[in-house]
């Protein structure tokens, strides 16, 4: 989901030891690396971005904030964590990493030709990879007996990223929690103007403990929904709610609504959400994981879910989308899949979950 | 008197126009990636104006006509009243490519720092001809806007504002990034549509970088960048705050930075090289005894262009030989490691006159102490 970003999140910390405990990020790159043995690779590269770091959180906790960031991961010994800044940066770096080995990006060229690891390599990449880091690490790469590219390993990453460890529930239910205040004061703001009601909203945000809060408030021209710049016109009686807030470093996105006449979307399937059932069964609109990317891909509609999986749900109706965010049970509770949050604009019996909002 | 060119949108749009036609260009497909950060130059919203939500494209052709691509699809009403036309709203990027055609003389700008499978796409399907334009196009486009410059005022405005509700806060106990939050929403009260602040404290530190969770302590030295934005203008201005009494050696340390500050900014003049900004401060302080300092890894850049989607003229670096010209906006900002006092701050945004330089901020950079 495109959401306009904000230059420099500031806010508590996004990522905290004691939070997430050691185990998890062992597991974690035992995973990872049971995947390069698999595929015969000696190391991976795994970027991340401003505009994605999916990947590099989950592994190091590190998300990037100044641009990009690289994860250089040995088949044995230390991870490295580079990262976008000055060398005097190191300890706001090295502060949200359980890694130990973090230093300051210089060229990637240059890093990545001074990275103690044999060849071949893998790589995951962020979606915001650009041209010009691309071409660097093929020529880094490609420059030695190996040649070409390094083995894509994204899509191996995204599978191991999809269900979230029963550790780390907790984080994700604060989350949605703080997503379904937010909504809540974007519905009941008397705000006199839309950039008031953000600025609100931010601040709420930031008092609950989350590090970065976008929104997009839409007008509906023409019957649908479309974004509208921040500016000092009244908040619309009728708008979509975009929200997305990253807390702890698990983004969670929700489509809310404002306003008395409600969206109507086709939410007959959500009750049937459950661990082997596949999305193409289902009938719903987009449906993608919670994780540590705001632009996680959609699952396959073809692959079951699986028990634990935390999923954003996106019904589409003709005036504006509305979400629900579940954890898939097995098998489903008498209430369906536990729900961590559905948009105030969908009444309990409507979106066919008998239970009511959390 | 000295006095800045008032350049309109239309005069940019057509230095641009001759720029590629003194290249044999005959249509430019510039490229934002949707980030919108302090330094991440953006040659879509530089030429249009336009700050797209995700990756976009623009065809600019040498008569001056404009087409629009943008993401996500439900924008491109937004997009097509900017442009006064149609724009074409897509939500996957390769569906980019259904609106993109080959034609000889196209070059591109922005591509090296989109997506790499979006840019090899469409690179491909513009035809092997079409190359990097970004060096000319921002050598082509760098003066500001008249309205850009006005932009760059009020966010200057309100970063010294905001300076101020941040020394009103400061107390022991306070965490630097309850702080930073803050500060950032007072200043996007005032009107910034955005702020990059950076903000850490304590007793020395090596560099200025993003905020922690640490209190605050009497005795800390507070290191701070305002740079908001006003209509994605983005300025920047750097502050240094005692908490109570500082140091003997701190106030003429910091004193030594503002005049090394002042010995930069008297260089500026259209004609003048960047390098010679950035020499100007490393001869002051190298004269001081801090020539070790003045180099990497205490020191890399001396400044640096601040723009909507341009950086152009670049770092105030001693290897930039860019030509200053009437209208450039940037920040001088001598911003040093000393060994007797650790990392400290100091800068003005200013803007360049036709008989030199024109700072943007109403009060310049001094040691100010807050008393607990």
């Amino acid at each position: 989901m495109l959401m306009r970003n904000i230059t420099l999140p500031t806010g508590p910390y996004d990522w905290h030891e004691t939070k997430v405990p050691r185990r998890i990020y062992d597991a974690r790159l035992d995973a990872l690396r049971a995947v390069m043995r698999e595929g015969g690779l000696a190391g991976t590269i795994l970027s991340g971005s401003t505009f994605d770091d999916g990947a590099i959180a989950w592994l190091t906790g590190f998300t990037p904030k100044l641009g990009p960031a690289y994860a250089l991961v040995p088949l044995a010994g230390q991870p490295r964590l580079l990262f976008s800044g000055g060398p005097g940066m190191r300890p706001s770096a090295q502060r949200l990493t359980w890694l130990e080995d973090v230093a300051a990006l210089k060229s990637l060229t240059s890093d990545l030709s001074a990275w103690d690891c044999p060849k071949p390599w893998g790589l995951v990449e962020d979606a915001g990879l650009s041209a010009v880091a691309m071409h660097a690490i093929g020529h880094v790469h490609g420059g030695h007996v190996h040649g070409g590219m390094p083995t894509d390993l994204t899509a191996a990453m995204d599978r191991l990223r999809r269900v979230p460890e029963a550790a780390v529930k907790p984080l994700i239910h604060r989350g949605a929690e703080i997503l379904g205040l937010i909504e809540t004061s974007l519905i009941e703001t008397a705000a006199p103007t839309r950039w008031e009601a953000r600025l609100a909203a931010e601040q709420l945000a930031f008092d609950l403990g989350a590090q970065d809060l976008r929104l997009r408030l839409s007008a509906i021209e023409g019957g649908r929904p479309e974004p509208v710049d921040p500016d000092g016109a009244a908040l619309p009686e009728q708008a979509a709610l975009t929200i997305a807030l990253r807390a702890d470093g698990y983004w969670l996105l929700g489509h809310g609504w404002r306003g008395p006449r409600r969206p109507r979307p086709d939410t007959a399937g959500l009750a049937r959400l459950a661990a082997g059932v596949a999305p193409a069964t289902l009938g719903l609109g987009h449906i993608a994981p919670l994780g540590h990317s705001l632009v996680e891909p959609p699952l396959d509609p073809q692959q079951p879910l699986a028990e634990g999986q935390c999923l954003r749900v996106t019904l589409d109706s003709p005036t504006a989308p509305l979400s629900v965010l579940v954890e898939i049970t097995a098998p489903p509770l008498p209430s369906g899949p536990r729900l961590l949050w559905a948009a105030a604009a969908l009444a309990p019996q409507q979106s066919g979950l008998t239970g009511v909002r959390p | 008197m000295n006095t800045i060119p008032h350049i309109t949108r239309t005069d940019r749009r057509r230095a641009l126009a001759a720029a590629m036609a003194a290249h044999g260009i005959e249509r430019l497909v510039l490229a934002s990636t949707g980030l919108h950060m302090i330094d991440l130059p953006n040659p879509l919203l530089h030429l249009t104006g336009f700050r797209s939500i995700g990756p976009a494209l623009v065809t600019f052709d040498r008569h001056g006509d404009i087409t629009a691509m943008v993401m996500p699809a439900d924008d491109a009403g937004r997009a097509a009243r900017h442009f006064g036309g149609d724009a074409a709203g897509v939500d996957e990027a390769t569906d980019i490519l259904g609106h993109m055609s080959s034609a000889p003389h196209t070059a591109t700008v922005g591509f090296g720092a989109l997506p790499h499978r979006l840019a090899g796409s469409i690179t491909a399907r513009l035809g092997e001809d079409a190359r990097s334009f970004d060096d000319a196009f921002y050598a082509a486009t760098s003066p500001k806007l008249h309205e850009e410059i006005t932009a760059a005022s009020r966010a200057t405005a309100i970063a010294e504002a905001g300076y101020e509700h941040m020394k009103a806060l400061i107390r022991p106990g306070l965490r630097e990034c309850d702080l930073a939050v803050a500060v950032n929403l007072f200043m996007k009260a005032q009107g910034a549509d955005d702020s990059f602040l950076m903000l850490n404290a304590g007793p020395r530190a090596d560099a200025v970088m993003p905020s922690s969770e640490r209190p605050l302590e009497e005795g800390d030295l507070i290191l701070v960048e305002l740079s908001p934005s006003v209509e994605g203008q983005f300025v920047q201005i750097c502050r240094t705050v005692a908490i109570g009494e500082p140091a003997p050696e701190i106030a003429p340390g910091y004193e030594l930075l503002v005049q090394a500050m002042r010995a930069g900014i008297s260089k500026v003049k259209p004609g003048v090289r960047m390098g010679e900004i950035c020499g100007a401060i490393d001869d002051l302080l190298s004269e001081a005894g801090f020539a070790q300092y003045s180099r990497p890894p205490f020191i890399r850049r001396r400044g640096h262009g601040l723009g909507a989607g341009s950086t152009h003229p670049g770092d105030v670096a001693v290897d930039n030989d860019t030509a200053l010209e009437a209208g450039m906006v940037f920040i001088v900002h001598p911003n040093q490691f000393l060994p007797t006092t650790g990392y400290m701050m100091c800068g003005e945004p200013l803007v360049v006159g036709e008989a030199g330089p024109l700072v943007l901020s109403s009060r310049e950079a001094r040691l100010d102490v807050v008393t607990p």
